[in-house]
Formats: structure tokens, C-alpha cells, sequence
């Protein structure tokens, strides 16, 4: 009877109710969804790259070293000579070494040079290998294979034809306009810096950057021959600007980095980029205290909504109070039935806020991924989703029995 | 001796004069008194202190020859789901639960503690008997007309088999005919179960349904608010 008194009594203000329901699980819906993509910003970030034990470059700040190798931002203090890294990645611990070489750019976007051991050992996320949205990864000198934001935004297809330009800047003035490149393949969206970079091979690098002196181009001046190609995939860089290593073994991490960071012949630098990312992570949590506080503000919107609504309703339910004390009711009574109507609204607040954000997560998980980059997982499943929860059924229960004391206090007052 | 008030006095929270000041005053068992008072004389205010609704006030009040003034709030709040029937000018149902689950519901919170649960056949001859028709059991109280919520209420004050009656102005809102059918079904079911009734109202015209015939001016001493 108790139960069927609270849901008659629901259903008599279906209007109301319904209405608060939506309102709370609004809020519900968006301070789930913000700490949601809180969280799982904080993971992209810190998955970036992973499945790399070290990147090593010449020695820096180990920030700057992580912005320039993985996050392409900035710019590398100095080279690494190529028989550096050969002698390193020759080193019986290390399993397999993918060299990068930094510097140009096309239309703003940074070129990074490589092998195609790339493709095959750099992963993101949890351990997500890169895919191919289309083509394959670079074959020829002037193959270029390009990150899938770097093909939306700037409309490429496969076997189209671009010019890089010499440098980082946006608007560069000396382009690369001898040596166009061919587009060999597409990756796809990955939600990290990838997905704004060429990938050409090292030897793409060398070749237009041949007779180059000073970062001017010496062809033009037509004193030299054009080499032929067969030459060109022979060529080996003299430097590089980093390299990332796998070990065979992760327990040989901290031994390979002593011994990168005192290697004698040139000063080196190597980063566990997992440590590295977590303390950039700390520089920017200006950022997640923000959202943070975007979300408890949220909350408390919705809690002044549902006091409000009941304190209305409660005021508007006065002789129906004083009827029931007068039949027998305990005060008790009273306020467990509010208690209840309350229990009842804001959980099915929390279950149709929930249900829609999950609902809206798995809609939207491609468009997220294609058009901000950002994969979001569809999992709410976390521990502090539970809590945000329970914070909500809590407080709008403590409200209620505000509410309902007063209530029950003008009952006792007589009519 | 059904209800004894004795040197009763009783004011609200923060009035500077008494609302209430009654030296003595009592109704016998199975008596019908009617008690006649212009509005703001106080009338509520005794039924809610006879009931036990409102505490507060100094003196005796006793009913059924126990002490509600020395009783805690659970305990009148027991007392009177178990001895007190009430019946108001109007809100006397549940707007939103039908009359049977009103009555049953009044049933309920008697039944927790002393007599068994009302079986539903007796609830509905209850109905019946007060010639409120079966089509109508099963309707949300605020889709009843105002005269068949009143003996509705009649019902629900009556179910828990009460030896005390309240009734605060309980025809004002019907009209004549409705009026007339209440009092009639009320004094009906009043006088066969022997029930003690307190009748309040400002209305003279009712006067010929009671034996006794009271003015709460001359038994008040404090004179209303």
C-alpha cells in the first residue's frame, strides 16, 4: 500500500514529474557525459603512443623531446647522427628502432620522416596498431602517406600530387617544388597527432633536400644534374632528429635510457614517453579542473531544480498531508513517502540519463573520432560514475527530507 | 464519559492572547452535540486538540477516559487512527487513490496496531450502505462530486469502527439537497453504532438533527482569534 500510495501519487502529477525527470537527467546526461570525456581525454592523452619503451633524441627538456617526437609541436634542439642511432639500435636488448626525421611541412601540417617499420610498430591507445583507410604504406622515394585529418581537411585522394614546403611554418617560401610527392595510402582517424602528419620515407627527405645549402635551394640555379632514381633509393641520411626503440624486454627499460643518457660519443637523451605524457598531463590540469568544475556546477543546478520542484509540490500537497496524519499517518510516514516519490524520480532520472548518453556515445563514437579526433570509448561502466550517481540520489534525498520535515511540521500545526 | 476538557487553555506560537480557554467541558458516550460557532471562534482549533492533531495546550484533555495531553505524538497519533473518526468541510479523500484504497488506507494505519484488517466486501457494503454506487468504488477521489466525496468521508472516518466522531463544518460545501442526504446517512450510521459525534458548524439550520446544542462563545472563555 505504502509503495502503491507513492506511485498513485507520482502518477496523479504525471506532468510535473515527468518533467523533472527529463530536467534532472539532463543534468545527469551532461555531468556524466563532461567527466566522461574528462576521463577519457586524460586516456587519449596518456595513450598517445604507447607500445614504445623509449624515444630517444639529442638532450633536452624531456617535455620538449615528448612535444617534438610525438606531439610534433616545437622544435628539436639539435640532430642525432645516423650512425648514432645505428650503433643504438644494433644494441642486443632493443628489438626494433624506427628512426624520425622532423623539419618540413605541407600547408601547416608537419612531415615526418621514417621507415616503413612506422606503420608496423607504433601503436596508440591500447596498443591499437595504425590502419590503412586506404592505399599501403610508402614504397617509392616520393610516396607520401598521409594521417586521415591531413587528407580530409585539405581534400586528398589517393595518387594525388603535393609539394612540401622546407620548414614548419604555414606559409613557407621555399617549397619543395622540384620533387612533388604522390599520395600512397590514407590512415585512419586515431585521435592523436598522427592524424595530422605526412609520412614520407628518409630517403623522400634526403632527396629533396639535396643540394640544398642553408635553406636555399641550389637546383635552381640549374648548375646540377638531377640524379637518377635508382640513386635516390640509396640514399642514407647523415642525421636524424629522433628514434623510437622497442625493447625485446620491458624489464631492460631503465638499463637502455642509463645507457643512451651517458653515451659518450654524443650527448643523448632517452624518455619513457608513458612518464613523460603523465607529467605534461599535470602541466595541463588547469584543464581538467575546469571541466571538473564545469561538472559539479551542473550538479548543482540539478539539485536547485529537484529542491525547488518539491518544495512547490510539497506546498501544493499540504492537505493531503494533514489528511493522512489526521487518518493515522506518523510523521515518519510522511516524510518516508516523499522519500520515496523521491528515490523513485531520481532514479529514473539517473537510468534515462545514463541510458542516453550511452545511447548518444555509440551514435556518435565515429563522428567523434572522424571529425574531433577524439575516441571516446561507449564504456560508463568507471568507478566514479557510480558515485557522481549515488551523489545525485543522496542529495536529492537529503533536499527531500528538508522538505518533508517541513511538511510535516505545518501538519502538525493543524490546517 | 467519552471527551473531558478541564481548565483547557491554548494558544498559537507566537499570539500574544489565547485562543482557546475552556474551564469545563464534556460530552457523554454516544451523545450527539452539536456545537455552533462563527468562523475564527476557535472551532478548529478544539477538534484539532480533541483529536490530538494539535498539542500544545494546558490542562486535561481526556478522551475515552485516556489522557491525550500526557500521550507522546506516536502514541495520538495511534490513538486516534484507532478511537477517532474525522470527517472536514473538504480534502477529506486522497485526491488521487479511489474510495476503496481511501478507506482501506484509513484501515491500514488502525489495523497496524490493533484490530485485524477490514475485509474488502465489508469496506464496499460500508459504501454501499451510504449509498454511494458501485460504478463509483474504483474512480480517483477528485473525479467524485463533492456530496459523494463527504460520504465517502464518512466511510473512511468510520471504517476503523471509531467510538468518537469529529466533524469540522462538514456540509458547508454541499448544497441543499446534498446537505440534507449527509446529515442523514451521518446521524443514521452515528445513532446505530452508538458512536459519540462531535458536530461543528456555523450553521443554525442544522440545529434539529442534535439533542444537545452548544455555542463554543459561551463555553470559551478566550473567545476565538
Amino acid at each position: 500500500m505504502f509503495f502503491r500510495l507513492a506511485l498513485k501519487s507520482l502518477l496523479s502529477r504525471k506532468g510535473s514529474v515527468i518533467l523533472t525527470i527529463l530536467a534532472i537527467s539532463v543534468s545527469v546526461f551532461v555531468m556524466l557525459g563532461v567527466e566522461h570525456i574528462r576521463q577519457q581525454t586524460r586516456e587519449n592523452f596518456s595513450n598517445t603512443v604507447s607500445g614504445v619503451d623509449l624515444v630517444v633524441g639529442a638532450r633536452t627538456g624531456s617535455l620538449n623531446l615528448l612535444l617534438y617526437s610525438v606531439f610534433r609541436i616545437g622544435n628539436p634542439t639539435n640532430n642525432i647522427q645516423w650512425h648514432t642511432y645505428e650503433k643504438i639500435a644494433s644494441n642486443p636488448k632493443v628489438d626494433w628502432a624506427v628512426p624520425m626525421s622532423l623539419g618540413d611541412s605541407h600547408k601547416g601540417y608537419r612531415v615526418l620522416g621514417t621507415t616503413t617499420d612506422y606503420f608496423k610498430h607504433f601503436s596508440y591507445g591500447a596498443k591499437r596498431k595504425l590502419m590503412f583507410e586506404s592505399g599501403k604504406p610508402f614504397d617509392d622515394v616520393f610516396d607520401v602517406v598521409l594521417g586521415y585529418e591531413v587528407a580530409k581537411r585539405l581534400n586528398y585522394q589517393l595518387g594525388d600530387r603535393l609539394v612540401l614546403a622546407h620548414g614548419v611554418a604555414a606559409t613557407s617560401f621555399s617549397q619543395h617544388d622540384d620533387n612533388p610527392f604522390q599520395v600512397s595510402g590514407i590512415l585512419e582517424p586515431t585521435g592523436t597527432p598522427v592524424d595530422q602528419t605526412l609520412h614520407v620515407s628518409l630517403q623522400g627527405i634526403e632527396a629533396i633536400h639535396l643540394n640544398w645549402q642553408q635553406g636555399v635551394n641550389m637546383n635552381r640555379a640549374g648548375r646540377i644534374p638531377k640524379p637518377d632514381p635508382a640513386a635516390l633509393k640509396a640514399l642514407t641520411p647523415e642525421s636524424i632528429t629522433a628514434f623510437m626503440l622497442g625493447l625485446k624486454s620491458r624489464m631492460a627499460v631503465f638499463r637502455v635510457q642509463r645507457d643512451i643518457n651517458n653515451y659518450r660519443a654524443e650527448p643523448l637523451m632517452a624518455i619513457l614517453p608513458g612518464v613523460a605524457l603523465s607529467e605534461l598531463w599535470q602541466m595541463m590540469s588547469v584543464l581538467e579542473d575546469t571541466l571538473r568544475f564545469v561538472s559539479a556546477l551542473v550538479l548543482l543546478a540539478a539539485l536547485m531544480g529537484l529542491a525547488s520542484m518539491l518544495i512547490a509540490s510539497i506546498r501544493e500537497r499540504q492537505p493531503e498531508m494533514t489528511l493522512l496524519r489526521v487518518i493515522g499517518a506518523s510523521p515518519w510516514y510522511l516524510v518516508l513517502l516523499i522519500e520515496l516519490e523521491t528515490l523513485l524520480i531520481s532514479l529514473s532520472a539517473c537510468v534515462l540519463g545514463v541510458l542516453s548518453l550511452f545511447a548518444i556515445l555509440n551514435g556518435f563514437e565515429e563522428v567523434l573520432a572522424a571529425s574531433f579526433g577524439l575516441r571516446i570509448s561507449t564504456d560508463l561502466l568507471t568507478l566514479t560514475n557510480p558515485i557522481l550517481l549515488g551523489l545525485v540520489v543522496g542529495s536529492s534525498l537529503l533536499v527531500t527530507a528538508f522538505a518533508a520535515m517541513m511538511a510535516v511540521l505545518r501538519s502538525r500545526a493543524g490546517r | 464519559m467519552s471527551v473531558i476538557l478541564n481548565n483547557l487553555c491554548f494558544s498559537y506560537p507566537g499570539a500574544d492572547t489565547a485562543t482557546l480557554e475552556i474551564d469545563h467541558w464534556q460530552v457523554d458516550s454516544g451523545d450527539a452535540v452539536f456545537l455552533q460557532g462563527q468562523s475564527g471562534a476557535g472551532k478548529s482549533t478544539l477538534l484539532n486538540l480533541i483529536s490530538g492533531v494539535l498539542s500544545g495546550a494546558t490542562g486535561e484533555i481526556s478522551v475515552l477516559g485516556q489522557r491525550l495531553d500526557a500521550m507522546s505524538g506516536s502514541q495520538r497519533d495511534r490513538f486516534r487512527a484507532n478511537h477517532i473518526g474525522y470527517v472536514f468541510q473538504q480534502f477529506n479523500l486522497v485526491p488521487y487513490l479511489d474510495a476503496l484504497d481511501n478507506i482501506r488506507l484509513a484501515n491500514r494505519f488502525s489495523s497496524r496496531q490493533q484490530s485485524p484488517e477490514r475485509p474488502v466486501s465489508e469496506i464496499q457494503a460500508l459504501l454501499d450502505d451510504l449509498q454511494l454506487s458501485e460504478a463509483d468504488w474504483s474512480k480517483p477521489a477528485s473525479r467524485l462530486s463533492i456530496g459523494q466525496q463527504q460520504r465517502v468521508a464518512i466511510a473512511r472516518a468510520l471504517v476503523n469502527q471509531p467510538e468518537v466522531l469529529i466533524a469540522d463544518e462538514p456540509t458547508s460545501s454541499l448544497d441543499q439537497e446534498n446537505r440534507d442526504n449527509f446529515m442523514q446517512v451521518l446521524m443514521e450510521r452515528v445513532g446505530r453504532d452508538r458512536i459519540t459525534l462531535i458536530f461543528v458548524s456555523h450553521d443554525r439550520t442544522l440545529e434539529h438533527h442534535f439533542k444537545r446544542v452548544e455555542r463554543l462563545s459561551d463555553i470559551n472563555r478566550a473567545g476565538g482569534r
